[in-house]
């Protein structure tokens, strides 16, 4: 059995922190294409201004990634380092098959009319840089489940877990 | 020369003759008024017949994007629109941080100027180069987030944009909002210009890309706003924990926050009101198009008769004129109000400030029960206060009155009840006491759409130390009138050049870096110079004051309400204080001399020229 890949650091997006403005996208499309817009960005989000809520979408680096084993050319190949599932434009042929395969639908085509997808910036995402809500945030697999399981911890111990005999079962 | 910032093309569409066309952008124009409410204003002088009626087709809507909007700049996604106020009958250029402006941009259009009135309800449809006018009939009654949804829903885009008003702006309340995605261009009735128009709703959507001239210095310009004005800055940091409505503390503090229909400068329940009740509320918090501050509570009540209630809000003006104004001290009862102001499409201002007018009224005996329909309209009383904008959204009984503002409500009911209407020009005055802070009364006497708060902010520099706030550090004395003009003049500059700009009012006092942005976005090259954004904002003052004195404005609407200089507030650090009006008159001569308008508040032609601005002296009808 081939081993899992375990990237250094991974992409988590944190839906409760997202305020909706847009910055990650700003700073995608500029860095990939040097001009403000949404088409240019490999991230977008999308906005329930009701209700308050946002959710920023983006490549989740799958592995296996159905985009790599859709490609045809074989344009398609995950970086050593960052684990990113990027696209190599010198074989590439656009035709589009990873945007059929993709589960997220997070391939998408740019202003030039390419087949374009997230690569981590090689290792420093820029979206990340430009989100000052730490929505988005690139850090080590194990520190972002420590957060989770943190969050959870703290849920049990305001129901009262903690506190014996009257506190509420465990879920 | 490169050029960036600008889509190039603007969008006529006249709904009568449903013809739609577009031009180019003029680049004069945008060199010299920079963009947004600046080359908005210039369109409007060039287009408007200064005697239309408000509400009559030939009344133009026009939505203006700015040169920082869609850029990453810092709190950049501001933007305007422009019309004739149904409630001033003058200018008014109401501004959201909607996301519309940007989309407007990806969309390839600068400005879309509206005039005419479509046959039956419609909507309009921007889809980049594609502009369709929609049947709206089956939205017509629609709240603001249904109306918002229907679109949406009816176009199959999720990522498009949607402007619209709500019922409110359908009846013509002459301060009815236009919702920009959750966003509200509140002030000065814009919604009901559309509503008279049967525009439902402007739905945009643009995927194209907005270029910026220097790139590479650009985002060296926005690192440094962000960390110097934003992350570094000690004052954004009660936006970025608080948002807005942190100011309650300090405002209250030094006695300036308006109570009981402007009848005292402190609140006894403020605590009740305050930014700690919001954040404790506070479920979310959410942003404008491209800002990293982020100033919005998402607030829920799970409480009370109004539980279930959630809103984005409410916030500081709000908080005051629809809480401590009308004697409010119950949270859910101010956030339902919120609410349903939002969604019936009403600014929050106004609707504050008439309801404590008609509590006085119901107090002071000149309106019954009879006249209210059986509501205790007494200061204080939450149930009545929002039953009250109830009526106001449905133009029922009262309300249909008080729909129409402070100032023709108060000829409808006479008895003397202007005495206690509180507005400069038609426009309610918002949340800070001009007897508390006397720079704050020169500063809403003088701004371009009437009793704003967003034209100059002296009560900083005045009352709460905050040198930082755009004026240079001149030391004023609060309760003398000397040195008040000149802090007004130069924050007007510069909120009109930033405005024009695109970037938020709560983001940068710093000329230097707001010049840094404008020349990089747009490559104008006397925009390397600090001295030119100043002169720019200068010539739009200038400009919005030539067409609103072919409105009929002259020195003599250039004064407060008449409780200001009479009826001393009750309590606080301002107690016993009055604005008297020999004061005022003093501060007012000083502001026309600074900025070379003649005794009747007209600009003088040398002044207009000595601008740069000899392409409106054909509109000057005086010498």
């Amino acid at each position: 059995m081939s081993s899992v890949f375990v990237p250094e650091k991974i992409l988590v997006i944190d839906m409760d922190k997202c305020t909706g403005c847009e910055r990650c996208t700003l700073a995608c499309s500029f860095k990939k294409s040097g001009k403000f817009g949404r088409t240019d960005s490999r991230i977008r989000v999308f906005s329930w201004k009701e209700t308050g809520d946002f959710i920023p979408a983006t490549c989740l680096h799958c592995n296996p990634a159905p985009c790599q084993e859709s490609c045809g050319v074989g344009a398609i190949h995950r970086d050593g380092k960052t684990g990113a599932v990027s696209i190599d434009y010198k074989t590439c042929i656009n035709c589009k098959a990873c945007m059929y395969a993709c589960p997220y639908g997070s391939i998408s085509i740019d202003t030039q009319g390419r087949v374009v997808k997230c690569d981590l910036c090689e290792g420093q995402p820029s979206c990340v840089e430009a989100c000052s809500f730490n929505a988005l945030r690139f850090e080590k697999p194990v520190k972002a489940v420590d957060k989770l399981v943190m969050e959870y911890v703290r849920s049990l111990k305001e129901a009262g877990v903690s506190k014996g005999p009257s506190a509420p079962a465990r879920p | 020369m490169k050029l960036g910032g600008y889509a190039g093309k603007i969008l006529i569409i006249d709904l009568s003759k449903e013809k739609i066309l577009t031009q180019s952008l003029n680049m004069a124009y945008a060199k010299a008024y920079i963009g947004g409410k600046g080359v908005g204003a210039r369109y409007m002088l060039d287009y408007i017949d200064p005697k239309v009626d408000p509400l009559s087709p030939n009344n133009l809507f026009m939505i203006w994007s700015c040169p920082a909007n869609g850029t990453i700049a810092p709190s950049s996604g501001k933007y305007p629109v422009i019309t004739k106020s149904p409630l001033t009958g003058i200018w008014l250029d109401s501004h959201s941080g909607g996301p519309i402006g940007a989309e407007l941009k990806y969309a390839g259009f600068d400005g879309v100027i509206i005039t005419g009135k479509a046959k039956e309800p419609s909507y309009i449809y921007i889809d980049d180069g594609y502009v369709d006018i929609k049947k709206a009939k089956h939205l017509w009654g629609k709240r603001i987030s249904d109306t918002r949804k229907a679109v949406k829903e009816e176009l199959g885009d999720p990522l498009v944009k949607v402007m619209c008003i709500g019922p409110s702006g359908e009846k013509l309340i002459r301060f009815a909002n236009v919702d920009s995605e959750g966003r509200q261009h509140g002030r000065g009735g814009a919604g009901a210009v559309l509503g008279s128009k049967n525009i439902k709703a402007i739905a945009v959507r643009g995927t194209g890309s907005v270029e910026v001239a220097y790139p590479e210095e650009f985002m060296k310009a926005c690192e440094e706003m962000n960390k110097l004005d934003i992350f570094e800055n000690p004052e954004a940091q009660f936006g970025i924990k608080w948002g807005s409505i942190a100011l309650m503390w300090p405002i209250q503090e030094v006695g300036a926050l308006p109570t009981r229909n402007y009848t005292d400068g402190r609140f006894e329940h403020v605590a009740s009101i305050d930014a700690n009740v919001v954040l404790k509320h506070s479920i979310k918090r959410g942003a404008c198009f491209s800002c990293p501050i982020g100033c919005h509570n998402y607030v829920l009540i799970d409480y009370g008769p109004w539980a279930g209630t959630l809103v984005e809000g409410p916030e500081y003006e709000t908080a005051d004129l629809i809480g401590a104004n009308t004697g409010t001290s119950r949270f859910d009862a101010i956030a339902k109000a919120n609410e349903l102001c939002d969604e019936y499409g009403l600014d929050t201002i106004t609707t504050g400030s008439v309801v404590a007018w008609s509590m006085e009224l119901f107090e002071r005996g000149l309106l019954t029960l009879e006249d209210t329909g059986g509501l205790e309209l007494k200061f204080g009383n939450a149930e009545a206060l929002v039953s009250l904008i109830e009526k106001i959204a449905n133009r029922e009984g009262i309300g249909d009155i008080l729909a129409e503002g402070t100032r023709i409500a108060s000829q409808k009911i006479g008895k003397n009840s202007e005495r206690y209407a509180v507005h400069v020009k038609g426009l309610e005055l918002p949340a800070y006491e001009p007897r508390a802070s006397p720079a704050m009364g020169l500063s809403y006497a003088m701004a371009d759409r009437g009793g704003c708060h967003l034209r100059s902010w002296p009560i900083g520099p005045e009352c709460l130390n905050a040198y930082w706030l755009g004026a240079k550090p001149i030391k004023l004395d609060r309760w003398t009138p000397e040195n008040k003009a000149i802090v007004v003049v130069q924050q007007e500059h510069q909120y009109a050049a930033k405005f024009a700009l695109g970037i938020c009012d709560f983001c940068c006092w710093d000329n230097q870096r707001l010049t840094n942005i404008l020349w990089t976005v747009t490559g104008f090259d006397e925009y390397r110079d600090v001295r030119n954004f100043e002169l720019a904002g200068e010539r739009i003052v200038n400009l919005i004051r030539l067409i609103n004195v072919r409105f009929g404005i002259s020195s003599k609407d250039d004064k407060l309400p008449v409780r200001v200089y009479n009826d001393p507030l009750k309590t606080g650090p301002a107690a016993n204080k009055v604005l008297r009006e020999e004061d005022f008159e003093v501060m007012k001569r000083d502001y026309y001399n600074i900025r070379g308008w003649d005794s009747e508040g007209r600009p003088a032609l040398e002044k207009l020229k000595e601008l740069g601005m000899d392409d409106v002296l054909r509109y000057v009808e005086w010498g």
